[in-house]
């Protein structure tokens, strides 16, 4: 995918979503690296909700060969679901700590385990366990509906997401 | 929702960045690069954004080298300049 591409789509979708009032939002931002506007570039939103939740949106594009037109990958992505840290960046964005366990984060980086799951306690769930969710193709607008579905509705994420984690 | 945009990163900025990550887990980059960094040494989060900026490092070194190599006389004006060069050199 191309940068303008990119930015058009998230902006698109951004657009649609409309949060509690009280929610804070760090973002949404879309930065790419080099100019105009080439890969790699970051895409990472975040919303802080009142009661002491927060949900958190990253993708990490990195290049793909020139060969191929100077295109994005989308190699590494966060999507975090679960109770807020005190502990903050300088932006306010919530600090990852084991002590804050994700009610739901779906996770790939570019290391060698690839595509994981953190759900209800559990870490690190790889997608032979995940049935009826391709944890590799998880798109961070549909992450955000889930997380606003569940939080009107408290209804559990494998029911609203329609997966399940086998033993 | 109003998409925004971060100030680009230069290639210091993304160095000191990184030489921030080694420092606060008191490791090299060596060690960095060798590590599993999904480890509990180095949280998932911070492991993610330490591979995003040796990209972001890489394109922007990377770009370093375009940009410099697109000051360069092309091979023609090479040869041009080679040519008063040694005209210049004829006439003295």
């Amino acid at each position: 995918m191309q940068f303008a591409e990119y930015d058009r789509w998230f902006s698109e979708q951004a657009n649609g979503f409309s949060f509690e009032p009280t929610c804070l939002s760090i973002g949404p931002y879309v930065t790419p690296t080099v100019a105009p506007n080439k890969p790699p570039w970051k895409a990472e939103w975040t919303v802080l909700y009142e009661d002491g939740f927060y949900l958190r949106v990253v993708e990490n594009w990195f290049r793909r060969s020139t060969s191929l037109g100077g295109r994005g990958e989308r190699k590494a992505f966060s999507f975090h679901y679960g109770p807020t840290n005190p502990a903050k960046n300088d932006e306010g964005v919530p600090l990852y700590s084991d002590d804050y366990p994700a009610i739901i984060r779906i996770d790939q980086d570019t290391d060698e385990r690839g595509s994981h799951l953190h759900y209800e306690g559990e870490n690190h769930i790889l997608q032979s366990r995940v049935q009826n969710l391709r944890l590799s193709n998880a798109d961070p607008f549909w992450f955000i509906k889930a997380v606003v579905e569940h939080r009107r509705s408290h209804e559990s994420f494998d029911q609203i997401m329609r997966f399940t984690v086998t033993k | 929702m109003q998409i925004k945009r971060r100030t680009a990163p230069t290639i210091d900025g993304v160095f000191r960045q990184l030489k921030a990550f080694e420092f606060r887990y008191r490791i090299s980059t060596e060690d960095f690069v060798r590590q599993d960094l999904s480890e509990n040494a180095v949280g998932e989060d911070d492991a993610m954004e330490w591979r995003y900026l040796r990209e972001q490092y890489s394109a922007l070194q990377e770009d370093a080298v375009e940009r410099l190599y697109s000051t360069l006389p092309t091979g023609n004006e090479a040869r041009l300049n080679n040519c008063e060069n040694s005209s210049e050199l004829l006439a003295a």
